[in-house]
């Protein structure tokens, strides 16, 4: 009976450290973010942050906020760390944006100013960007009519299907192998393929992305 | 249905071996610990407390602060063609801008070849000039399909580049131009145009060494 006595002060001590371990983790993290961001806003270029726990992704040059994204949805796909940073390699899309060659004119045609050019709108809103390290970000635009909620059915489908075996894949490989799908605003995804280049860095934000 | 059991069975292998290999898929992808985050480093946090862990992140975010530009600085948004003044987090104004077309022009030889892009980073106004004269490179003239002239004099341009020119790198301008229409569409050759007065407002606004980010 004794011990019943001591069971209220050992229930505050347990959730108390819990509490605590909770705190330094988050200050982990953020620190961890901190110092990544650092070293790459030393360098004069623009790079992003994929902060997958405020669900937002931020394009930023010395640290200054040039233009912050809103993700609707995500999901993450085997064990990425909690600050993850990589130069993008690759953007893949199924209709990739055309670049205009342009044709020089003859001798006696008058110059005009072409308009055939590459705009926002030309931007695909559904593909993958390639992260050093075999990450994988797949964007996809929030559905905004019935049909295309239907259609975005595959996605799950493609998501718990095609994972797997591509981490037996990459495995097979002794390759790393994580992805993260982003489910953006139609603009807001022409927006992020627009700004974001090849050999721009990028951070993954993700402290909560462990099962 | 004899022919028929031989095709179920090849199925049900097949079917079998999918189902291995995404339970193998699954069991790889959440087993291991993520590959930078080590025990050693575990440890280390756990003893760290988090006053401390407060304070260096509180340095570390002063640090990063100190990156950020001082006094006014420009910031273009080519996918939206909009260009802002800004002071700390504060849009002093912002105007709609033309950036580069992405289209690419070959030499009809094939020796050359230019891609007509708005570079993206940070840079800065490196020179200041008042009605300024456009010194049309190479590519200008092949453009107009005219040969490409060896007197100096005969590729200047009077009023082509408007009332006021920022040189923000090597050879790309924020200037005016004389398509005002076309100003919101991504029509130039890498330069930023503007419109008469938004360009004579950031003229008076940035001096040479204003930061000038571009994505």
């Amino acid at each position: 009976m004794k011990c019943l006595r001591w069971m209220p002060l050992l229930f505050i001590l347990l959730t108390g450290s819990e509490a605590v371990s909770g705190e330094n983790d988050s200050l982990k993290y953020e620190n961890q973010l901190l110092e990544t961001e650092l070293r790459i806003a030393h360098t004069p270029q623009v790079y992003s942050i994929f902060d997958l726990k405020n669900k937002r992704i931020w394009l930023k040059a010395r640290g200054l906020l040039l233009r912050e994204l809103n993700i609707e949805t995500f999901r993450v796909w085997g064990n990425l760390p909690a600050v993850k940073a990589g130069t993008l390699i690759r953007k893949s899309a199924l209709f990739p944006p055309r670049r205009v060659l342009v044709n020089p004119k003859a001798g006696d045609e008058e110059a005009q100013p072409s308009v055939e050019t590459l705009e926002l709108k030309d931007m695909p809103t559904n593909y993958t960007l390639v992260l050093e390290g075999n990450v994988s970000i797949s964007v996809r635009p929030k559905p905004t009519r019935l049909l295309s909620s239907l259609w975005s059915i595959r996605y799950p489908v493609q998501w718990y299907l095609g994972r797997p075996v591509l981490t037996v894949w990459h495995a097979l490989w002794r390759k790393p192998f994580a992805s993260i799908e982003i489910v953006l605003e139609e603009s807001d995804a022409r927006s992020l393929y627009w700004s974001f280049l090849e050999g721009m860095k990028a951070i993954v934000f993700s402290p909560r992305s462990r099962p | 249905m004899r022919h028929k059991r031989p095709i179920l069975n090849t199925l049900f292998i097949l079917l079998a071996a999918f189902l291995v290999v995404e339970a193998t898929g699954f069991y790889l992808a959440f087993r291991s610990a993520p590959e930078e985050e080590t025990v050693s480093a575990r440890e280390k946090i756990k003893s760290e407390r988090p006053g401390n862990l407060k304070a260096r992140n509180a340095q570390l975010r002063e640090t990063l602060g100190g990156l950020h530009p001082q006094g006014i600085y420009v910031v273009i948004d080519t996918g939206r063609s909009t260009l802002y003044l800004r002071d700390k987090k504060r849009v002093i104004s912002e105007a709609v801008a033309s950036s580069g077309s992405g289209s690419i022009l070959v030499e009809p030889n094939g020796r050359r070849k230019w891609v007509f892009d708005t570079p993206r980073g940070e840079f800065k106004v490196e020179s200041k000039t008042r009605h300024p004269v456009w010194r049309k490179p190479d590519w200008a003239f092949i453009e107009e399909g005219k040969p490409i002239p060896k007197n100096v004099a005969d590729r200047l341009e009077e009023g082509a580049m408007g009332d006021y020119a920022l040189g923000f790198g090597t050879g790309y301008f924020i200037h005016g131009t004389l398509y005002t229409r076309l100003l919101g569409k991504n029509v130039t050759h890498g330069c930023v145009r503007l419109g008469d007065e938004d360009l004579k407002a950031v003229y008076r606004a940035a001096d040479i060494g204003t930061k000038v980010y571009i994505f």
